[in-house]
């Protein structure tokens, strides 16, 4: 089983993202993560990590503010992926 | 996730002058390494970054020494990054011995890389925003003097005459 949060870093959600793009965009943060749902065909209660992903990949075409959303949550999930791999191989040694 | 952190980090102006830079041109980044690798040598240090702060991770634009998870990610969770406090300082920011001081023993970032002292000075933009910082880091308890000082606000100086360069919006 792989740890879900190794070093107490938690893996993004949608919620996160969610979060993030309102954080950012202040007014205009729901209408734009509107426009992320429909264009990626998502509801924005997905908790599977294709759909996270698909909607990242989504954030990466749109503008450059959501663009830099992306990459942080991109940086976020492959540091939880890295560190969550090396943690399961210190648990099984 | 650290909801208060990252409203400070997320301010929408600030982030509005992040996203006028070209921050993922690979001839910056190859500017910003040959930066961050000159920084490490004057300054004897094994790890040297030039990173921004977003909204919560930082982003390593240019880098020397950087290998494993950080390499991979090409960046921390913006917690654990010690340019976060350089970039909410507005000033240099130092840390002598991250082991022992009470704002930084138990950051993951230290305990998994080793690396214990920390000499950052801010990125200011045109804009009046901090965007990040450029700064080394060290695997041994360091005192940082102020020719250490000088040579890395030098070292961010330059950082900034690239980045203006890359300016976009």
């Amino acid at each position: 089983m792989i740890a879900s949060s190794p070093y107490g870093l938690s893996r993004p959600t949608m919620d996160d993202a969610r979060a993030a793009v309102l954080r950012v965009h202040a007014g205009d943060g729901r209408r734009i993560w509107d426009q992320l749902l429909h264009a990626a065909g998502l509801t924005g209660r997905e908790t599977d990590d294709s759909a996270l992903d698909r909607l990242l990949t989504q954030m990466s075409t749109s503008d450059a503010t959501t663009r830099l959303c992306a990459l942080a949550l991109r940086i976020r999930v492959t540091s939880h992926t890295h560190l969550a791999a090396a943690a399961q191989s210190i648990t099984r040694s | 996730m650290n909801t208060e952190l990252f409203d400070r980090l997320g301010e929408p102006a600030r982030m509005r002058e992040l996203a006028g830079y070209d921050l993922l041109n690979p001839d910056l980044r190859t500017s910003l390494d040959a930066v961050a690798q000159r920084s490490a040598t004057l300054l004897e240090a094994p790890v040297s970054l030039v990173s921004v702060i977003l909204e919560s991770a930082q982003f390593i634009l240019g880098s020397h020494g950087v290998s494993g998870w950080v390499a991979a990610a090409q960046g921390t969770p913006a917690e654990w990054a010690m340019c976060t406090y350089t970039v909410l300082a507005g000033e240099p920011y130092c840390i002598t011995d991250g082991r022992s001081d009470p704002r930084h023993s138990g950051n993951p970032f230290l305990q998994l890389t080793g690396l214990v002292s920390y000499l950052g000075v801010p990125l200011l933009g045109a804009g009046g925003h901090i965007l990040g910082a450029h700064c080394v880091i060290d695997a041994r308890p360091r005192i940082f003097t102020d020719v250490d000082l000088a040579v890395i606000t030098d070292g961010a100086e330059k950082v900034m005459r690239l980045l203006h360069a890359y300016r976009t919006g």
